[in-house]
């Protein structure tokens, strides 16, 4: 989300505009939930950093001193609650790989009802082969990946803050990875 | 937003990725050494197009693989309730999980947590089995035990004369008291249990 419109729907939101907020909600949500997904979070725990973080952000809304940053302070305090997760670690249990990837989620969006479509079986296999690869790629590229791929697509300081790494590594990270599976999916002849 | 994905120029990787640049909490495991030829030739695609098609590519693939469940995204919206402007914030000021030492083979160890604002102190001990804590300096309160922005009736405890409370309440998930003393309303940070 640009910044400056965040900036203006955090100031909304403080004065009293509930519209605002729910901007704010649809578009940032997917960062938060990346976020959590990068740290590979169960189901179960991933809502709960990301009601968590949700329910801090209204809590601070009126002290964020920095409004147009406020996807950098979610991507953030979402990272802190997901290491958090981890370092609890006797609560957590690690994401099943194999349910993850015949996740269709019951929350159906209308792309995946259109998915469902026989006309579109091709394309839901062939993102269904992408989602595969992607999932098997080392632990830093899913995470850069999973975080970069959210919509709309979040700034280098947001992927910063919600991963921990240098703005400056996210670049050639990026690069390397999106080389990485290219190389996965012509190896399995996915175009 | 998109010039922000323009790399940096540079044909070659930078070594960050296997280092030990703070990704702390993860495993550290070359696993991006997979055995996988790393340096098939820059033929094989550096194109910053190619690479914007494929991030464009994995974005609608993740809209629909791993969407963020609309039940869940709702419950973000109705979080707007949480956002009062009359209640004093206590921050959370220690966290036994970030600086607390292990304890060995403690399965249970209390989650210890203290949270602060300028007047007031609250210390928190969360257990399996319940809930204790002390407000400081020593008063009555009305406690709230809330775990989410629903505004049904949440558990309420007390905290006597001396400021202690305890309650047989099994804690889970986002977390967060809203004490009623004399002569303020105060609301913990928002934290997972």
């Amino acid at each position: 989300m640009d910044r400056a419109a965040v900036g203006a729907l955090v100031r909304s939101a403080v004065d009293g505009d509930a519209a605002g907020w729910k901007a704010l909600v649809e578009g940032l949500s997917p960062l938060v939930w990346s976020v959590a997904r990068a740290h590979r979070l169960s189901d179960a725990d991933a809502h709960e950093v990301y009601s968590t973080v949700w329910f801090r952000f209204a809590q601070h809304l009126g002290r964020i001193r920095e409004p147009e940053k406020a996807g950098s302070w979610l991507a953030s305090t979402a990272r802190h609650e997901c290491l958090k997760v981890i370092k609890s670690s006797h609560r957590t249990t690690p994401t099943d790989d194999a349910q993850l990837l015949d996740r269709i989620s019951d929350d159906r969006t209308p792309e995946q009802r259109v998915i469902e479509s026989e006309e579109a079986s091709a394309e839901a296999e062939r993102i269904r082969h992408l989602w595969q690869e992607f999932e098997e790629l080392g632990a830093r590229c899913r995470q850069l990946l999973r975080v970069l791929m959210s919509t709309p697509p979040p700034s280098y300081q947001e992927i910063s803050a919600g991963l921990g790494i240098a703005v400056g590594s996210i670049g050639p990270l990026r690069q390397r990875c999106l080389r990485r599976l290219r190389v996965r999916l012509a190896a399995r002849g996915v175009r | 937003m998109n010039d922000a994905h323009d790399n940096d120029g540079s044909p070659h990787d930078s070594d960050d990725m296997n280092g030990a640049d703070g990704m702390d909490g993860f495993d550290h495991t070359n696993d991006e050494l997979d055995g996988e030829p790393d340096d098939l030739t820059e033929a094989e695609g550096d194109d910053p197009l190619d690479d914007d098609l494929l991030e464009e590519t994995l974005r609608q693939a993740a809209a629909i693989m791993d969407p963020v469940p609309a039940q869940l995204q709702q419950t973000a919206v109705e979080a707007y309730a949480l956002h009062s402007l009359d209640t004093q914030l206590a921050e959370l000021t220690f966290d036994s999980l970030v600086h607390g030492i292990p304890v060995r083979g403690a399965e249970d160890a209390p989650r210890m947590l203290t949270f602060h604002t300028a007047e007031l102190t609250v210390d928190i001990e969360v257990t399996a089995h319940g809930l204790m804590g002390q407000v400081l300096p020593p008063q009555e309160a009305s406690i709230e035990v809330l775990s989410g922005p629903q505004p049904t009736s949440p558990p309420t405890l007390t905290a006597d004369d001396m400021g202690r409370f305890t309650a047989d309440l099994h804690v889970t998930g986002p977390f967060a008291l809203r004490l009623r003393t004399d002569a303020e309303t105060v609301m913990t940070e928002w934290l997972r249990v």
